[in-house]
């Protein structure tokens, strides 16, 4: 078992959360999944900083992801985001409408071209202009026009859920 | 932090695995394992193609059936081992790199797969029209000895070819669709 695999396991829900924005099937974003902790399982002795695991195990699932594309042929349409449900603050029906809400995230981000994408999720993920820069290899100029397009884009498509 | 910033934010840290950690690491294990089990099978077939070629040097008859599949052994394994040894997957060091370097090396290793697959199904229809000369050859001035072991070799070869063409065609969609994606992220 290589070095620092048991901390690969606290970054299970960022993974995750990359990967569904790659793939919307169940059953495929699993197999994603499996492919990616694979692939860093393989990788991870080449990591020279393990401070810098979280940066690292997100660069290998994100090029696995866009290289997963090949098998997502159609993009489905988004699902509805029903403002009704969200604005409840009822506790029995909030993780309904939050997991809603999320799946429609997903559904929105699965829309976007690639290049505005992953660096939206990147910065969703709570990482900087900097390190989103470093993890595309592109420049922070570069990362800034591409946030600012897929964010327009995204709040297009909230505000058309918004009007049906 | 504006409000949809705070909505998007929400919605994306919802999002949870829906096993947990001790199940995934178990079956990357068994994935690793099914990996070694695959490339030990290849490995034997090998072996027992090696075997069969070299049959008549430790004594084993030469029969016409040995005379006609042994070009196939010859074109055959060096090509599936070339193929399977030059390896289309990214390595563990690819995949570490930035998305931008990825896509770069992953476009060449496209480019040198769709390369593999033009060579796999002209390998298969050269065996098919190997097997198709020495087919007519044997029913034109073999005896029955001949014909019958050339009869089977036609029959192995255009399964062979049609099952390349069918692979080639399914994997060359595959890598052509993941070629355009990564083609947009250089």
């Amino acid at each position: 078992m290589p070095p620092l695999w048991s901390q690969v396991n606290a970054f299970h829900p960022q993974l995750w959360r990359a990967v569904c924005g790659y793939e919307l099937n169940p059953a495929l974003r699993e197999e994603l999944m499996q492919e990616v902790l694979l692939a860093i399982w393989q990788a991870l002795p080449t990591l020279r900083e393990h401070d810098r695991l979280l940066p690292f195990v997100l660069r290998v699932a994100h090029n696995l992801g866009a290289s997963h594309v090949r098998t997502a042929t159609r993009a489905p349409a988004p699902l509805r985001l029903d403002p009704v449900q969200h604005d409840v603050p009822d506790p029995a029906t909030t993780d309904e409408a939050e997991r809603a809400r999320s799946e429609w995230l997903f559904e929105a981000l699965v829309t976007l071209p690639l290049r505005l994408r992953q660096p939206l999720m990147l910065q969703l993920e709570g990482f900087d202009y900097g390190e989103i820069a470093s993890l595309l290899g592109i420049s922070q100029e570069n990362v800034g026009v591409r946030l600012h397009r897929g964010r327009a884009l995204l709040k297009t498509l909230l505000s058309q859920e918004d009007i049906a | 932090m504006t409000e949809f910033d705070k909505l998007m934010q929400s919605a994306w840290q919802t999002a949870r695995p829906p096993v947990d950690g001790a199940a995934l690491a178990a079956s990357v294990h068994r994935t690793r394992w099914h990996q070694r089990l695959r490339r030990c099978l290849e490995t034997v077939l090998t072996l027992v193609g090696i075997a069969l070629l070299t049959r008549p040097l430790f004594g084993g008859a030469t029969t016409p059936a040995y005379w006609l599949v042994m070009p196939f052994f010859v074109a055959y394994l060096p090509t599936v081992w070339w193929l399977l040894l030059r390896n289309t997957q990214p390595s563990p060091a690819d995949v570490a790199q930035s998305v931008r370097t990825f896509a770069h090396t992953r476009l060449n290793q496209l480019r040198a797969g769709l390369r593999e697959l033009r060579i796999a199904r002209f390998a298969a229809i050269a065996l098919l029209a190997y097997a198709s000369v020495a087919t007519i050859s044997a029913f034109a001035f073999g005896g029955p000895a001949w014909q019958a072991p050339a009869r089977d070799l036609l029959a192995y070869a255009g399964a062979c070819a049609l099952a390349t063409l069918w692979l080639s065609r399914w994997q060359g969609r595959r890598r052509l669709r993941e070629y355009r994606a990564m083609r947009r992220l250089t």
